[in-house]
């Protein structure tokens, strides 16, 4: 099954493998959607404007080292959490973490809607962890769902948090089911991934993340942990 | 004292939560950062065949589990390699004068081919590629993460 795809420089490149599920870089609609974050230079949490992947993504690709390390600068935290909920150790979820930008790196030239980063390197991480935790295992999964387990390396020491409140929230956030952690930790992100993004993340229905998102936050706002801190 | 902690004020406190809690750490950023070199340039080596991905179940297989085979195509050669804890271990077909270097994010290391196409290299923890210095088409295989 060969697959012609146009590159940004416009040589044409033949690919035999498609990417893996939904992490399709290069879709049929070309034309970005008016209304995605991409159209924004303004980061929704930050004051400084933020270099666009569009203008990052042909720079790189010419060797430009700097926009390069643009790129890894903008998409860490995705790929970063992405991999959070993982029985992973620290460094093999830095390993994973580094392989992600690998292949980053060897598909940057078939890029063609550079909007959609956030969402294909959260799911080539996701891909990158599965290979490693198939490899460290040595068995075929049946069903990669059972081999995320609930773990949460981060949310032991808050010694590090010299706020009350912060602390407050650290605690609160690690009582969440992991279900929850996971969703929340996506949401944080930013540039932000789409609902459909985190949907396919979580294997779940996207029309579900904003009310299951809302039930978490509702669920942290309430724990006892954050009661001090909020108006009744 | 109590405030208002609407959605936006409670996943800005997270987002602040995590940063401090679990930060991406700063040698996997330097590793990310230093993944573009000579990738760029090179022509990607097609994967044909990866023991992990496309063998049978552990139960089924013999009792080499600790290496892992791979095979990709580049032009009309084929490049086998094995995978170890320590060492790579390969082969090119059709052989002939063909440089190839061994690639790590630490360093590279070059390496020849013997008669037959054959090539051995020791190799440090993380991921591996291989360098093809086909004339006139530099190829690389993709990282062979580990």
């Amino acid at each position: 099954m060969a697959a012609t795809t146009q590159t940004m420089r416009g040589v044409t490149r033949t690919r035999r493998r498609p990417f893996p599920r939904g992490t399709t870089l290069g879709g049929r609609t070309r034309t970005p959607r008016a209304g995605t974050y991409a159209d924004t230079v303004r980061s929704p949490t930050g004051e400084r404007e933020q270099p666009r992947f569009e203008d990052l993504v042909p720079r790189a690709i010419d060797g430009d080292h700097a926009a390069w390390e643009s790129i890894v600068a903008r998409l860490q935290r995705v790929v970063w959490h992405a991999i959070a909920g993982f029985d992973l150790s620290a460094a093999d979820r830095q390993d994973a973490f580094a392989a992600t930008f690998f292949r980053l790196s060897e598909r940057l030239a078939t890029v063609q809607q550079p909007q959609k980063l956030p969402g294909w390197v959260a799911t080539t991480a996701r891909n990158e962890v599965l290979t490693l935790l198939r490899a460290r295992r040595r068995l075929t999964p049946t069903d990669p769902a059972d081999m995320a387990l609930p773990a949460s390396p981060a949310t032991s020491d808050d010694s590090l948090l010299d706020d009350e409140l912060h602390r407050a929230v650290h605690r609160g956030f690690a009582a969440l089911p992991p279900r929850c952690q996971e969703l929340l930790r996506l949401a944080t992100l930013d540039p932000p991934l789409s609902y459909a993004e985190i949907g396919e993340l979580l294997d779940m229905p996207h029309g579900s993340i904003g009310p299951t998102r809302q039930r978490c936050l509702d669920q942290l706002r309430s724990s006892p942990d954050l009661r001090p801190f909020t108006e009744d | 004292m109590t405030r208002r902690l609407d959605d936006t004020d409670l996943l800005d406190l997270l987002r602040r939560v995590l940063d401090r809690t679990d930060p991406v750490p700063a040698a996997a950023v330097d590793a990310a950062g230093a993944a573009d070199w000579a990738a760029v340039d090179a022509e990607l080596a097609e994967l044909a065949f990866d023991s992990l991905l496309d063998e049978r179940p552990v139960a089924l297989r013999d009792d080499d589990g600790d290496v892992r085979s791979l095979t990709f195509t580049a032009g009309d050669r084929t490049v086998e390699i094995d995978v170890t804890a320590d060492e790579l271990v390969g082969r090119i077909d059709p052989a002939g004068d063909l440089p190839i270097e061994v690639v790590q994010p630490s360093g590279r290391r070059q390496a020849r081919l013997d008669d037959l196409g054959r090539f051995r290299a020791p190799v440090g923890p993380g991921p591996v590629r291989l360098h093809l210095f086909l004339p006139g088409r530099p190829t690389t295989t993709p990282w062979i993460t580990r």
